[in-house]
């Protein structure tokens, strides 16, 4: 399998001359097309500041990041906004719906801005919308529906253009027990279905239990990674357990 | 201590509110460049033949009193300032800081905002006063010269006005967070818009309907019982009027049905909008009517203004509810065009998220500037009506004339003859030298004239040429038999054409007279021909005026030197007194004009109307400009989170732009758009119905020039608030 997303040697830094913080530090992996992939790690570990640098939101002050075999590192700042949109899928933790727009409108806003013709968006929606079980409140309103069901929409919004990469950022971390667990299979389902590229960052053992591979990070670099291979979900997410409690996290974050 | 955190704070939240600060500053520079002509310094720097008392004594009242519409922006935008720092206060109560300490530090903040308007405004000011100084100068036809117009008392009154303005706006902040809870400050969520326009709305509805209830009634009452009198005509118009009453007042019902129940009522809003627009029509339309119906003793005075008040309070209510019902129209129209929405969904979404509160906003602002164009495109023309009737008023020095015996405005006039050597031994006593003096009669054409109630008189052919050779004008001649016309300057050609269709002859005694060829003037000949609203006098053979009976006396001078003010006063006082004595009721028996008060009054009183009207109309359309482009600024900075969504899906910043220009344009457009329409109506309704008072002064063309100019001043301020607003709203959603 082809290499969607590779990284190598970046480093972040923060701050000004005398109090300079190194938040990523000489960090590089892969991803292959079609892999869904977890990144763990404590608070200050660099987590978001990754998914933030390879979202082409924040820029990496060393380093190169690939994506579909372009180094998006050497960007323009126009050329950005139009790979952002073609190209990465975006899943956030407080969904990032517009209150303004039906949940409809909400994934036809992401076909508006990629200038796809109103007849194939149509029929994109409503196909993703059967596909993610949201077929029923698409006419409804973000603050009409429940959390899991935003970030259901939010998830169709992310995946019906096709992306590259889906991008994940705490996708759970607003939702209950049940619809978390929901939104995890789908996840799963989307995975192997339609052979989506998926990257998740979360602190949450359970939910990273649903991914195929987990990257730990501390400190702003690569700490181990562990793969699922043929373990079921259950010894998987047992074995996230023990890695963090090596990588030092506490009890609250195991469920 | 808490000045250093005010001003911190200010900072931080200083391009939020830069053009709130810009419009004060602007507004404060207005304030004094139009209040420095009443100083009195600047009048000590004047020439003595100009007095400008009764100018400053007006303005002095009119321009504090005009800026009170300011007021409105500055409680808004304070209200808004509160609602967004809700959470700040409560922390800060939180850690112990005491309610009145909050709210102190809450007004150092708004205040020095307010501080340094002010004084950036009146350094505006002084240079925007030479403006004004070189109007008043060219107004009085002195020249202009540069002088710094640092005045100790407009400053003082400056500073006192909107300082005090500030003080009491944030003692009334101060009241209000005295009595919020913490725990409402803690959990408050920022909106874009209260919800009290919704109520005030309601408000100004049923308003409407009670005052609909009262008008329909008061016809009711006044009208049926003379209905069957009047001619087929009032009946239509009045009838209709009445059922529409009757229709708007179903609309409001269910109208106010639908806002009870929580309802879209998109449906009654249009249904209510297009009702008050045809009762409005025929209120204006009836008011004529009912106006005549008042001077023929038929109908109750009130009925003068009635129609046309109950006209303004509808309109209000219309052109709120025209934004509602558009906008619900606009997006169910969008709904339908799926292209157009689909490439347009962010600004759809932007749209109808606050379109409800925000139409309610861009209808009273639309009101407001529809009046100031409306006012400051018609002033002009206004002026120069008032300058040309008063050029041909004051065309001589010194002007005593009677009033005619009979019937005159109502008021029983008896027969005053005046002395006229009486005025010129008053005059030689006073030392006022006489360079020419013409005294003269006008007659009555028939006996049975006298008890007429506005009979046309008469004055011989010889007494008109003095008039005309004292104006400066060639004298006439009267062919064999004939008569001419002198007619009063705003007289247009065409009813003079018609009056000599209908009159081509008078028939005097035995003598009958043909009216001569090209036998109409326009002359300025003073104002004593002219005493009964009557606007011609027929000029007439002198040998035909001998056996007339004489209707009023005319004198008129020309004097050696131009009389100071202080001495027309007291010439005016005396001669007055004078005039009193000779009638009986020592009221109405003449009057007396003399040039330098004419000129003095006539030209301070132009120049109030002019300066004010000007006044109020720019603060009208900065003040409306500034709050819808506050109202775009405060929604970028409230849902600042919708512009980086998007940006985050991957909109570039071409996208972006065309997002927030059409975002802001929108309203921008529409609101410059519609008050363009609705003003550019109402002139022409004017234009067209006062034709014959200012046509004669002002040239059509001028007429359309000028008011052409004021629309392109404008569009150029709205445009200028537009790109500070575009460029503003930029700046508060970038990451």
């Amino acid at each position: 399998m082809d290499n969607i997303l590779r990284i190598e040697h970046i480093e972040k830094f923060y701050g000004s001359r005398g109090n300079v913080v190194k938040a990523l530090d000489d960090i590089s992996f892969k991803v292959a097309e079609g892999e869904f992939s977890g990144i763990m790690g404590p608070s200050g570990s660099g987590k978001t500041t990754l998914l933030n640098c390879i979202s082409t939101i924040d820029m990496v002050s060393a380093g190169n990041i690939y994506i579909g075999g372009k180094n998006i590192t050497e960007l323009k700042e126009k050329e950005m906004a139009r790979f952002r949109r073609e190209n990465l899928g975006f899943i956030f933790q407080d969904y990032s719906l517009l209150e303004t727009l039906s949940i409809k409108e909400n994934i036809e806003l992401m076909l508006s801005v990629n200038q796809v013709s109103v007849d194939e968006a149509e029929e994109k929606i409503l196909k993703i919308a059967e596909e993610l079980g949201i077929s029923g409140i698409l006419e409804k309103f973000p603050n009409e529906v429940s959390g899991g069901e935003s970030q259901r929409c939010a998830c169709a919004r992310a995946m019906v253009n096709k992306p590259k990469i889906v991008l994940a950022d705490e996708p759970t971390g607003a939702l209950d027990s049940h619809s978390s667990k929901l939104l995890l299979q789908l996840f799963e389902k989307m995975n192997e279905r339609r052979n989506v590229t998926i990257l998740m960052v979360t602190h949450d053992a359970f939910t990273a239990s649903y991914a195929k591979r987990i990257l730990f990070l501390k400190d702003g670099r690569v700490f181990t990674e562990i793969r699922r291979g043929s373990k079921n979900r259950k010894e998987f997410f047992n074995e996230i357990l023990d890695v963090m409690a090596v990588l030092g996290g506490d009890l609250s974050d195991v469920r | 201590m808490y000045a250093k955190l005010a001003l911190r704070s200010l900072k931080r939240s200083v391009k939020d509110y830069s053009i709130y600060v810009l419009t004060l500053v602007l507004v404060v520079g207005l304030f004094y460049s139009f209040l420095s002509v009443t100083s009195p310094y600047y009048a000590a720097q004047l020439p003595i033949s100009i007095n400008l008392s009764y100018l400053s004594q007006e303005m002095g009242k009119l321009i504090p009193g005009s800026t009170i519409l300011l007021s409105f922006l500055i409680v808004y935008v304070n209200s808004y300032i509160m609602r967004r720092k809700q959470k700040e206060f409560a922390l800060e109560l939180m850690i112990g800081m005491e309610r009145t300490k909050v709210g102190l530090l809450f007004f150092l903040e708004t205040f020095w905002m307010g501080a340094i308007a002010v004084i950036a405004g009146i350094l505006l000011g002084i240079f925007g006063s030479q403006i004004i100084s070189s109007i008043v100068l060219k107004s009085f036809g002195e020249p202009f010269w540069l002088r710094l117009a640092v005045y100790p008392d407009t400053i003082g009154w400056t500073l006192l006005f909107f300082w005090g303005l500030f003080f009491l706006v944030g003692f009334m902040n101060m009241r209000v967070l005295k009595k919020k809870h913490l725990l409402s400050m803690l959990s408050s969520v920022e909106c874009g818009n209260s919800k009290k326009w919704d109520r005030s709305i309601q408000g100004i509805v049923i308003a409407a309907f009670f005052l609909t209830l009262l008008v329909e009634s008061l016809l009711c009452r006044e009208m049926l019982p003379i209905i069957m009198r009047v001619s087929a005509k009032i009946r239509i118009y009045v009838g209709l009027w009445m059922v529409t009453m009757l229709l708007l007042a179903v609309c409001v019902l269910w109208f106010l049905k639908k806002c009870y129940k929580n309802q879209e009522s998109g449906k009654a809003e249009a249904a209510l909008t297009a009702a008050s627009f045809v009762d409005i029509g025929l209120a204006f339309a009836c008011a004529g009517i009912l106006e005549d119906g008042v001077k023929q003793g038929a109908l109750p005075e009130y009925w003068i203004m009635l129609p046309y008040f109950y006209g303004a309070v509808c309109l209000v209510m219309a052109v709120i509810l025209f934004y509602t019902s558009v906008s619900w129209l606009a997006l169910n129209r969008i709904e339908y065009q799926k292209t157009g929405k689909y490439r347009n969904l962010f600004l759809f979404g932007q749209i109808r998220s606050n379109i409800r509160a925000i139409s309610k906003t861009m209808g009273i602002i639309t009101v407001a500037m529809v009046t100031g164009l409306v006012i400051t495109g018609w002033m002009p023309t206004l002026s120069g009506e008032m300058e040309g009737y008063l050029k041909e008023r004051s065309v001589y020095d010194l002007q005593i004339f009677t009033v005619r015996h009979g019937v005159e405005q109502g008021k029983e006039n008896k027969r005053i003859a005046l002395d006229f050597s009486y005025i010129a031994d008053y005059l030689k006593d006073r030392q006022v030298a006489v360079k020419s003096e013409i005294r003269i009669h006008s007659y009555y054409l028939q006996e049975e004239d006298e008890q007429e109630e506005k009979p046309i008189l008469g004055i011989a052919v010889s007494d008109y040429n003095k008039l005309r050779t004292l104006s400066g004008e060639k004298a006439i001649v009267l062919s064999d038999n004939s008569f001419a016309l002198q007619w009063e300057k705003k007289v247009i050609p065409k009813d003079m054409q018609a009056f000599d269709e209908k009159y081509p002859s008078v028939r005097i005694g035995n003598t009958q007279l043909n009216k001569m060829a090209d036998g109409n003037y326009q002359t300025s000949v003073g104002m004593g021909l002219f005493t009964g609203n009557v606007k011609a006098v027929y000029i007439l053979p002198d040998a035909v005026c001998e056996g007339l009976k004489t209707a009023t006396d005319y004198y008129v001078a020309n004097l050696e030197e131009v009389l100071s003010i202080e001495k027309a006063e007291k010439i005016n006082e005396e001669m007055s007194v004078w005039l009193e004595a000779l009638s009986e009721n020592r009221q109405g028996s003449g009057y007396i004009r003399l040039k330098t008060l004419q000129l003095n009054q006539g030209i301070s009183n132009t120049l109030i109307q002019r300066l004010c009207t000007t006044y109020i109309s720019l603060i009208l359309i900065i003040v409306c400009a500034t709050i819808i482009a506050l109202q775009q600024i405060m929604d970028a900075a409230e849902h600042k989170k919708r512009f980086l969504i998007i940006k985050k899906l991957g909109a570039d910043e071409k996208q972006m732009n065309q997002v927030v220009n059409r975002q802001v344009g929108l309203w921008f457009v529409v609101s410059t758009g519609i008050s363009s329409i609705v003003s550019m109506g109402i002139l022409t309704v004017i234009c067209v119905k006062s034709y014959r008072n200012y046509i004669n002064y002002v040239p059509l063309g001028e007429v359309l020039w000028k008011i052409g100019l004021v629309y392109l001043l404008f569009w150029l301020i709205m445009m200028a608030y537009f790109a500070a607003a575009c460029n503003l709203f930029k700046k508060n959603i970038e990451v």
